[in-house]
């Protein structure tokens, strides 16, 4: 069948994406329930728009339209997105958490787990802006290009988004002071 | 290359976002300035150590199922709209027509804000002034805020706050739900003295904005927005007394 063909094409292209998205959508909006949804959903509308798709980065394509989807999901049900970021505002003032450090030996790896707990939630106290470069970027490995697409925004802001992402979780995590 | 101007490139320098002659460059530096080889280091170390850190969590396998069994179900309505092309060409025009109209919406609303305002808090005094005249003050009459916030769930898509504040004087009467322009409102009724008040709560997208207040036809209004949230009080007692029962909604109850 024509439709059966065009699925098993969308699976095998978009399929091994489904965890970056999935990671990306629980980042955005904060919780894994809304971000099961959001996913599906998302992938609901990749598919509508697959005739669309005309093999550019599979990875980028999907993530935009998970990006997409999560902000308008959020707006939907009222759950807190800072529409009104402000790149001045929200670039300073934030309170540190305790120092934490990466284990170097055996016996620093018990408190390893502390540690990925303390850096995500560093990542969660950013605004949704800095967030989204952070993640893309160090999770996904995305090229500024790449973000650039993803978000809609020039490259010289997703550089200097991401700058000052960096530095809010160096005052966050209270540690690589120079 | 002066230290400033490494700065400014350093998260592009350890993303590997730079030219080779920058990379030449920005290494000729870091070599002699002390300051800007720790600061780099610094901001490698933390990158390394997000990689290393965030980690990916998988997502639940029930979700590859889930969106599968949609994708299929997609297909199957599919077939009744053999017109794929217009179909697609309808979806893909259909977000610039809504960001024209959003557009346009969105002066309107600008130039109208004032109006709107003015014509939603005149409809609260209405259904207001109705709720008292029509006997139809309650849909569920209790003055236990248990009792009234649950009955709201499923009648509206948010959940009104209801307060028990008879201590302070203004005892609860009830709930009703209200259609005020074309949208579901939740009215909760408290009296102080011998005056009813209606406080309103709808749904809002907006920003917040000051507390507005207002009065037509002898009756007060206080509107005021937070956490999503939308607040109309109206009631005929005087205004000083209504802004300091809406200060006791500022307080953590």
């Amino acid at each position: 069948m024509f439709g059966n063909g065009r699925r098993k094409q969308f699976e095998k292209l978009f399929q091994p994406h489904l965890n970056a998205a999935y990671n990306l959508a629980r980042y955005l909006c904060g919780n894994a329930f809304d971000a099961e949804d959001i996913v599906q959903e998302a992938y609901l509308r990749a598919y509508r728009a697959f005739a669309n798709y005309n093999d550019e980065n599979s990875r980028a394509w999907i993530l935009t339209i998970t990006r997409n989807t999560c902000y308008s999901w959020m707006r939907k049900y009222h759950m807190n997105i800072e529409m009104s970021f402000n790149e001045e505002l929200d670039s300073t003032e934030i309170e540190g958490m305790p120092a934490c450090s990466i284990p170097q030996s055996p016996e620093q790896l018990a408190e390893s787990a502390c540690c990925q707990r303390q850096v995500r939630e560093a990542i969660k106290l950013l605004p949704i802006a800095f967030r989204e470069v952070i993640i893309l970027r160090e999770l996904e490995g995305l090229s500024y290009r790449e973000i650039a697409a993803v978000t809609g925004n020039p490259q010289g802001t997703v550089m200097s988004r991401l700058s000052r992402a960096r530095q809010q979780l160096r005052q966050l995590l209270g540690d690589y002071q120079s | 290359m002066k230290c400033n101007e490494v700065t400014a490139l350093l998260n592009a320098f350890v993303d590997d976002e730079l030219s080779e002659y920058e990379v030449n460059n920005m290494h000729l530096h870091i070599q002699h300035c002390e300051k800007c080889h720790q600061e780099y280091m610094a901001l490698k170390q933390l990158s390394g150590d997000l990689q290393a850190e965030i980690g990916h969590d998988s997502a639940p396998q029930y979700l590859h199922k889930r969106i599968k069994n949609s994708l299929i179900k997609e297909d199957s309505q599919d077939k009744f709209l053999p017109f794929r092309d217009l179909q697609s060409s309808l979806i893909y025009s259909l977000p610039a027509l809504l960001l024209g109209v959003s557009i346009g919406w969105g002066l309107l609303s600008f130039q109208n804000n004032r109006q709107v305002q003015n014509g939603w808090q005149q409809s609260l005094v209405s259904a207001h002034v109705g709720s008292l005249m029509a006997n139809h003050l309650t849909d569920i009459a209790s003055s236990d805020s248990h009792t009234v916030k649950p009955w709201f769930h499923g009648r509206l898509d948010f959940s009104p706050p209801v307060y028990d504040l008879t201590g302070k004087g203004y005892p609860l009467v009830g709930g009703r739900l209200d259609y005020i322009a074309g949208g579901k409102v939740a009215a909760l009724v408290y009296r102080h003295r011998q005056h009813t008040i209606n406080l309103f709560v709808s749904a809002s997208l907006a920003r917040p904005e000051k507390t507005k207040q207002a009065s037509y036809s002898g009756y007060n209004v206080i509107s005021w927005r937070t956490n999503r949230l939308d607040y109309s009080l109206v009631s005929d007692l005087n205004i000083a007394d209504l802004e300091s029962f809406r200060k006791l909604f500022d307080e953590p109850l």
